[in-house]
């Protein structure tokens, strides 16, 4: 990083060098690093190998977010995956939305929640296209994407549930959607979201 | 009411609490050495969150907290859980008590001072020396790298370096030295931040919503918040003005990071150039208040108690 803002280099075992300027898009599925390279540290340096390898990756890919690439998802320093919200957040967020979202609690001696409610369905948001099952209607996944633009993400996934009377609701949100459930139609929303 | 976060023994906690009891204002701990009898309860629906939180001091209903100062320490490492096993009953219980507390304060309306999501650029400098450039401040020029003969080159380039961890962990600045050079072949296991070594005058700017309490430090260390491990002598911090300008440059860097109190590390080059290093969202404040007179607590119970 210096006056002209930051640049990356990854020099690969076999030779092949990575360089920001040649990088037209990422999709950023990190999670952390993995334990088989930790485990070659001393078990006294491992969190601050994992700590310090975590500290350059966000910074990397929010440095090519900054020149312009497009970064699916830019990740938050708390999480590599873009930022964590808890499910009290994502449970406001989704109020907000428009989706139906039932009171829960959180509290000692229950189980902590990935969501309020058992997920029934799922709806994918890439960018400006909503990949859903057409028995939901429209305004469902209007929501979603809604949802999505609130939490300041271009992929999300939205769990749904179903109340007493039938009804979605809301059943939690990932941050890792699993792109694969929507085949190529996933493919080609997320090509629109690279730009390319 | 305002909610304290924290061990009510470590300084700046005390000094807040202090300033706040001048001030009258009612107060409650959330006390992370009692977390094994603290009890809490979160409500979540559709309009926001409501919360019990359970202590020997009674229960307190979350919905009445305007203002919350959060200075916790990491919970795995409380005296009461650390030596532990990981799936102890009690650390399960005091992590589990924890992130409810970290979800509630993402959450509510009050004013948190300040909520862990602004709190985590701190996590990554390199993330958060881009941050710095967006608020428009100069940083040294920086390198981080697995590679030796790039930080060879790097220091041919500038002369003087130092380096430093890029994350929050082991955070101690040190000259990159001949003897250093000859491990440098280390750095292929876990890429190192090296930046320019930058002359001039050290400033520690504390900014408090609007309010800004500058302090000069001098020390010969090159991190003088550890020079006393190096030989060196306790650093002479000396209370200053900013000029206006500057004062409004740190205002803006605060909100450009989300961060309602801020500590700002500064030099400033014997060409008037400002070079900010990084800004701490979570201050160790008393250093300074004590050491140049600044009314740094006072500026925090005012904020917490003014909402």
């Amino acid at each position: 990083m210096d006056v002209s803002g930051p640049s990356l280099e990854v020099r690969l075992a076999d030779g092949r060098v990575l360089e920001s300027r040649r990088i037209g898009g990422v999709l950023n599925r990190l999670i952390g690093i993995p334990d088989d390279y930790l485990s070659r540290a001393e078990e006294a340096d491992r969190d601050y190998v994992e700590q310090e390898w975590r500290a350059l990756l966000v910074s990397a890919l929010l440095g090519l977010s900054r020149r312009a690439i497009p970064v699916v998802e830019p990740p938050h320093p708390y999480a590599l995956s873009g930022r964590w919200r808890s499910p009290v957040e994502w449970s406001l967020l989704a109020a907000r939305a428009g989706l139906a979202v039932r009171p829960w609690e959180w509290r000692d001696g229950l189980p902590d929640p990935g969501g309020p409610d058992r997920s029934s369905a799922s709806v994918l948001v890439i960018g400006d296209r909503v990949l859903a099952d057409g028995r939901l209607g429209a305004e469902i996944p209007a929501a979603c994407r809604r949802l999505a633009a609130l939490a300041g993400r271009a992929t999300l996934q939205v769990e749904l549930g179903t109340d007493e009377a039938g009804t979605a609701v809301f059943a939690g949100a990932g941050a890792l959607p699993d792109f694969r459930s929507r085949g190529e139609a996933a493919v080609e929303a997320l090509a629109a979201v690279l730009g390319r | 009411m305002i909610l304290l976060c924290g061990i009510r023994s470590e300084a700046p906690m005390a000094m807040v609490a202090r300033e706040l009891d001048r001030l009258g204002a009612p107060v409650r701990w959330f006390d992370q050495r009692r977390s094994l009898e603290t009890r809490l309860c979160l409500e979540v629906d559709g309009r926001g969150v409501h919360g019990i939180l359970a202590d020997t001091d009674g229960e307190l209903s979350l919905d009445t907290v305007q203002a919350v100062y959060v200075r916790t320490m990491d919970d795995r490492l409380l005296p009461e859980v650390e030596g532990l096993r990981a799936d102890a009953d009690e650390r399960l219980r005091v992590r589990s008590l924890h992130d409810r507390l970290m979800a509630w304060l993402e959450a509510t309306p009050a004013r948190v001072v300040n909520r862990g999501s602004t709190q985590a650029s701190n996590a990554s400098k390199p993330y958060q020396a881009q941050l710095i450039v967006e608020a428009g401040f100069a940083i040294p020029d920086t390198l981080v790298s697995n590679d030796p003969a790039s930080v060879l080159e790097f220091r041919a380039r500038h002369g003087r370096i130092v380096y430093k961890s890029m994350s929050g962990i082991r955070s101690i600045v040190k000259v990159l030295t001949d003897l250093d050079v000859e491990r440098l072949d280390r750095i292929r296991w876990c890429p190192v931040q090296f930046q320019e070594y930058v002359e001039g005058v050290d400033v520690r700017v504390h900014t408090v919503g609007q309010e800004v309490f500058a302090a000069r430090v001098t020390s010969w260390a090159v991190d003088y918040r550890y020079g006393s491990r190096f030989g060196a002598p306790d650093p002479r911090i000396e209370a200053i003005a900013l000029d206006a300008t500057l004062a409004d440059r740190c205002r803006h860097l605060a909100a450009l990071l989300g961060l309602e109190f801020a500590g700002i590390d500064l030099r400033v080059r014997p060409d008037g150039e400002v070079v900010v290093f990084e800004v701490n969202p979570s201050p160790a404040f008393s250093f300074y208040e004590e050491r140049a007179g600044l009314p740094i607590a006072a500026a925090v119970a005012h904020r917490l108690a003014s909402t």
